[in-house]
């Protein structure tokens, strides 16, 4: 009897360009945000190159102050909003997210695509601004400087509230793709956590963004036409606007955190071959994570001219979602305990996040100590501390995904060793650029210096050989992936062993996702069970 | 993929726009609650100030206002009403009632404004007017027109999507069977109604 | 051991009354941190190894479920841990935003991208703050343009200052010699050189320096801004009660809006106020005539800012229209600008 051949991968559709351009797969379009993320990544991270060579001597190395000033705006913009938002949940959520709920797509596949192409449109008109003037204000827009600056803020503005529209939009299609599209008997408690993360990660993003479109539009005005909502001499409040601007940006922060934490639990979960010691817990903290982070904002602000007890409450609230986290960490180790681990890139990238995710956490414990972040306050301690957190821990997340689902999208699988030397060489060059850097912060170094007092220039040289080092090692990673697209073994549909939906079908995955329909009868982390039917 | 392919069927297709749809108006939501918030913040900054500078505002076509609105929300309602019941005509004539209700709207507002800019009352920068106690009703005007002018920009979306719907309906590509769009562009404009039926007594009622 | 941690910390000298407490917490919160993080390290790399595929394959451990009790500890632990970092790091923050009672006032006055300081003997300083060590200083500031920080690591001490407000900070040092003062809000193209220096003077040295103010005996600013006013001629054209003359009065004036022959309006600010000594003519109030001489190069800053305080001072004034002088002096020839 013979087989019916196996539908095409999704690669395939025979529509040329314009199967890429007016894609509806979920998977395509999660290629496309992969490029687009890809290119934000470059050009932010050039940007924090030359800001860091910049900082090799006390005064002017490369570039005047003004220069300067715009780098580190620029740099923050482009690696918040075209990078680490729309990272992990365009790119992986959009690609996995149906497969791993047993759907075919997700619920509006047309919006998703206009999604793509609005964080297109939003990038395009960002990136006009840094060639229209430039923008130095820092990623933050505070007022009245923001107001009172010369430079392209109008355009900056615009460029974000209009990829804002475009992570508003992702947010929607994910929630309604997981209220609606769960195959039949696929309930909520039998979805992997990494769909929960990119849920909890959805409802941030529709109901923190808006206010990010707010505030960018109240700035905006005020700088083309005078609103005066903010400024002190029309009887505004310039610490209003800190509110507005933090308000979203804190939750922000989680939503560039909480998409890397689901896929560590991948990772963890496939490489022990163990489901999670407490599903529950997971998905607990994921939601804790999400509603807490919205009453924290205020940690911000704790010398910006706020009261002593809003000071007090908002440094509670913060020690509060430190634990959310805490409870991961714990169940991941524990995950570990009494499986059978495989050493693949994946699992050792999440050796390095285990320690730079902690550190990094822990120093927000530290900040939110009120009379410790005084001290620490717009430092080099902070930029540490967050550095820590969205490139110790989100963007090794991110590599990590694209070596765990690599062979899954591509079909091939890469070099094992030339994962582990360019995950060292990122870990390693990670290090050395942000360790100093919390002792430039203990020493008073203030953030957004373009020249500095000589006593703190060896800590900084250090952090800019370091930055070289992660420059090295993150385009050695990117090459040696781009070597196995083309040359890589091919792969089998399941490379790593795991129980979880994905990896039940073809490597590629075809149009449709399933050759057979999904089987609900067994969990994402049902290890055992499958053994025994196997 | 089409629908067909990714949905049971066409209820749960239905079911799934409906929730998208709420989680919108979700976010619109927060995008007003900024603003209520900044209104709140000032407001116990200068309340007597605010108390005077709502009272200068003429209650009278702000109440006018909320009935209009209030009325074409009730229009918009009768259009599902009445295409659910077969009846196309009724139907259109409805949207078509509720946007010319929603352009007297608009058509109210744009004297509001016109009368406040003789005054010199104009937003931020170009506010000149003595009349009023400084700080706080300059303030207040400019949240008065912030919170008005992004309220007016969603009517004037509001006013194309039930043009939209109207077109729809005529070309019977909206139908007694399927019009899911048009109970979606009706929860849009009863949360534009909403958002002014609170935005009335802030600006209007308590001076 | 406090040396030890706070050089391999990389922290400053501890030069403030409050130092060392923060410093204390900090190893702590510090030492848990790095504790924790490398222990999880340890242990994930401990498991990496212990729990590795062999080949051949191995019975899988038996693991049962973590008990209730045992996550309710963990967490509860953690909470509990956390917390009591809160708790002790918010006791020093009330401390850190209230000043004692007895504090020595110094107004400090930020602009880009410079610091000026204004002692209660009148006299003032730039970029440079004299204290004396042992006394506790409290720290009344305000910016003339957009948010600066007042940041000096060797206090620990650091806060924002806003434009039309005043934020308070103070400390009390207990080191002599210079410390740094670093501008810690971003505040435009030279932001990182809005430094400065405060210099804590032992007892000898600031009797000696407080001496060597050549300034006039005066008991506060607004005092002193009254004398000035006086002698450089402002009341010649600016009453104090109410009464109209040349110059508008100066009476409910500091905190009013005014209209400029412009048409704008304005908040009488110590901006506004400073402005329209240097550059009378730039922002004239509407009804008055463009007479007032500039006293750019003038006068000095000292003087400056004590008829601000001293107009300020006027903000309650009652108005007391007295009749207007018999007939209005001379207007005083105006000076050529100063070079």
């Amino acid at each position: 009897m013979t087989e019916s051949p196996l539908p095409e991968s999704f690669w395939r559709d025979g529509r040329g360009l314009r199967g890429w351009l007016l894609t509806t797969d979920h998977k395509r379009i999660g290629i496309l945000f992969f490029f687009g993320t890809t290119l934000a990544l470059i050009l932010g991270g050039t940007f924090a190159l030359v800001l860091r060579l910049e900082l090799l001597t006390p005064d002017k190395t490369l570039v005047d102050a003004h220069t300067y000033n715009q780098l580190f705006t620029h740099h923050g913009v482009v690696m918040v909003w075209m990078f680490l938002i729309p990272s992990i949940p365009g790119v992986f959520g959009n690609f996995f997210v149906p497969i791993m709920i047993g759907a075919k797509d997700v619920a509006f596949p047309r919006l998703n695509l206009a999604s793509f192409y609005v964080y297109l449109l939003g990038s395009v008109v960002t990136l006009v601004a840094l060639v229209a003037g430039g923008v130095d204000t820092g990623w933050t827009f505070y007022a009245p400087y923001s107001a009172s600056t010369n430079g392209a803020v109008g355009w900056v503005v615009t460029g974000v509230f209009i990829l804002g529209i475009s992570t508003i939009m992702s947010g929607i299609n994910f929630i309604v793709t997981i209220h609606t599209l769960r195959a039949k008997g696929v309930g909520w408690m039998g979805i992997p956590i990494f769909v929960w993360t990119i849920y909890a990660t959805s409802i941030i993003q529709v109901l923190a963004t808006p206010v990010l479109g707010l505030s960018l539009m109240l700035v905006g005005i005020d700088h083309a036409w005078g609103l005066g909502l903010f400024d002190p001499a029309a009887g505004g409040d310039p610490v209003l606007f800190q509110h507005l601007f933090w308000f979203y940006s804190h939750p922000a922060v989680y939503i560039m955190i909480l998409p890397a934490l689901g896929v560590i639990t991948e990772i963890v979960c496939t490489f022990s071959r163990n489901p999670p010691v407490s599903y529950r817990l997971l998905l607990v903290s994921a939601l804790g994570i999400a509603f807490v982070g919205f009453l924290t904002w205020g940690h911000h602000m704790f010398i910006a001219g706020m009261s002593t007890f809003d000071s007090g409450v908002f440094g509670a609230l913060s020690m509060l979602v430190a634990i959310f986290s805490a409870i991961k960490v714990f169940t991941w180790v524990a995950t570990l305990y009494g499986g059978r681990i495989s050493l693949g890139t994946p699992i050792l990238y999440f050796f390095g996040f285990s320690f730079l995710f902690v550190f990094g956490g822990m120093s927000g414990v530290a900040v939110a100590t009120s009379s410790l972040d005084v001290h620490w306050h717009d430092t080099y301690f902070v930029v540490a501390h967050f550095h820590f957190i969205m490139v110790g821990g989100s963007l090794t997340a991110y590599l990590a995904a694209l070596h765990y689902w690599f062979p899954k999208v591509t079909g091939r699988q890469y070099s094992g060793r030339w994962g582990l030397v360019s995950a060292m060489m990122v870990t390693l060059g990670f290090f050395f650029t942000f360790m100093p850097q919390f002792l430039l912060g203990n020493a008073g170094m203030p953030r957004r210096y373009y020249s500095y007092p000589d006593r703190y220039q060896w800590l900084n040289v250090m952090s800019t050989a370091g930055a070289s080092v992660l420059a090295l090692g993150l385009l050695l990673t990117v090459g040696a992936l781009a070597v196995a697209c083309v040359r890589g073994k091919r792969a089998p549909a399941d490379p790593w062993g795991s129980a979880s939906p994905e990896w039940q079908v073809p490597s590629p995955p075809p149009q449709h996702n399933f050759v057979t329909p999904p089987d609900p009868r067994h969990g994402p982390y049902d290890y055992d069970g499958r053994e025994r039917s196997e | 993929m089409k629908p067909e392919e990714i949905y049971a069927d066409r209820r749960a297709r239905t079911h799934a726009l409906h929730l998208g749809m709420w989680i919108f108006l979700g976010s619109e939501t927060l995008l007003f609650a900024g603003l209520f918030g900044l209104y709140s913040a000032y407001r116990a900054q200068f309340p007597a100030d605010f108390a005077t500078a709502v009272g200068h505002n003429d209650a009278t076509i702000g109440t006018i206002n909320t009935l209009v609105l209030i009325v074409s929300s009730f229009f918009v309602a009768w259009s599902i009403h009445a295409l659910r019941g077969g009846h196309r005509r009724m139907c259109i004539a409805s949207l078509v009632t509720a946007m010319a209700l929603g352009a007297s709207f608009l058509g109210l507002k744009t004297i509001e404004y016109s009368h406040h800019f003789a005054e010199g009352i104009a937003p931020g920068a170009q506010y000149t007017s003595t009349e009023l106690p400084e700080a706080g009703a300059r303030t207040f005007f400019t949240l008065y027109y912030a919170m008005t002018g992004l309220h007016a920009l969603h009517v004037i979306a509001g006013l194309a999507i039930l043009g939209w719907l109207a077109t729809r309906v005529r070309r019977r590509r909206t139908t007694t069977e399927r019009h899911v769009e048009l109970e979606l562009g009706g929860l849009y404009w009863h949360l534009i109604d909403v958002v002014w039926i609170f935005l009335w007594p802030l600006l209007y009622l308590t001076g | 051991m406090n040396e030890l941690f706070r050089t391999l910390l990389n922290l400053p000298e501890q030069a403030s009354s409050v130092a060392l407490r923060i410093d204390v917490l900090h190893y702590v919160v510090i030492a848990v941190s790095m504790l924790g993080a490398t222990g999880v390290a340890v242990a994930v790399a401990v498991l990496l190894f212990r729990f590795r595929r062999r080949p051949g394959g191995h019975p899988p451990v038996s693991r049962g479920h973590v008990p209730l009790w045992a996550e309710v500890t963990m967490i509860g632990g953690l909470l509990t841990l956390f917390l009591a970092f809160w708790a002790v790091g918010f006791r020093q923050f009330v401390t850190l935003q209230t000043p004692p009672a007895n504090s020595m006032p110094i107004y400090v006055v930020a602009k880009q991208w410079m610091w000026t300081f204004a002692y209660p003997d009148g006299s003032a300083t730039t970029d440079d703050l004299y204290v004396p060590v042992g006394r506790p200083v409290k720290l009344v500031m305000t910016s003339r343009d957009v948010i600066h920080s007042f940041f000096v690591p060797d206090f620990r001490i650091k806060q924002d200052v806003l434009p039309a407000r005043t934020t308070t900070a103070w400390f009390e040092a207990t080191r002599a010699g210079p410390h740094d003062i670093l501008c810690a809000e971003y505040c435009g193209l030279e932001h990182s050189r809005m430094r400065g220096r405060v210099i804590a003077l032992s007892d000898d040295d600031w009797a000696r320096w407080a001496d060597s103010r050549a300034t006039p005996a005066a008991h506060d600013l607004a005092t002193m801004g009254a004398r000035v006013a006086s002698e450089r001629g402002c009341l010649r054209c600016h009453t104090v009660d109410g009464t109209p003359h040349l110059g508008p009065t100066w009476a409910q004036l500091y905190g009013s809006t005014i209209v400029l022959t412009s048409g704008d309006r304005i908040k009488v600010d110590e901006a506004y106020l400073t402005e329209s000594m240097m550059d009378p003519a730039l922002k004239l109030r509407a009804g008055f005539a463009p007479i007032m001489p500039t006293y750019q190069g003038l006068i000095q800053g000292v003087d400056v800012a004590a008829l601000v305080e001293y107009i300020r001072s006027l903000a309650d004034r009652p108005l007391e229209l007295d009749p207007p002088p018999a007939a209005p002096l001379p207007p005083k020839p105006i000076p050529t600008r100063a070079p």
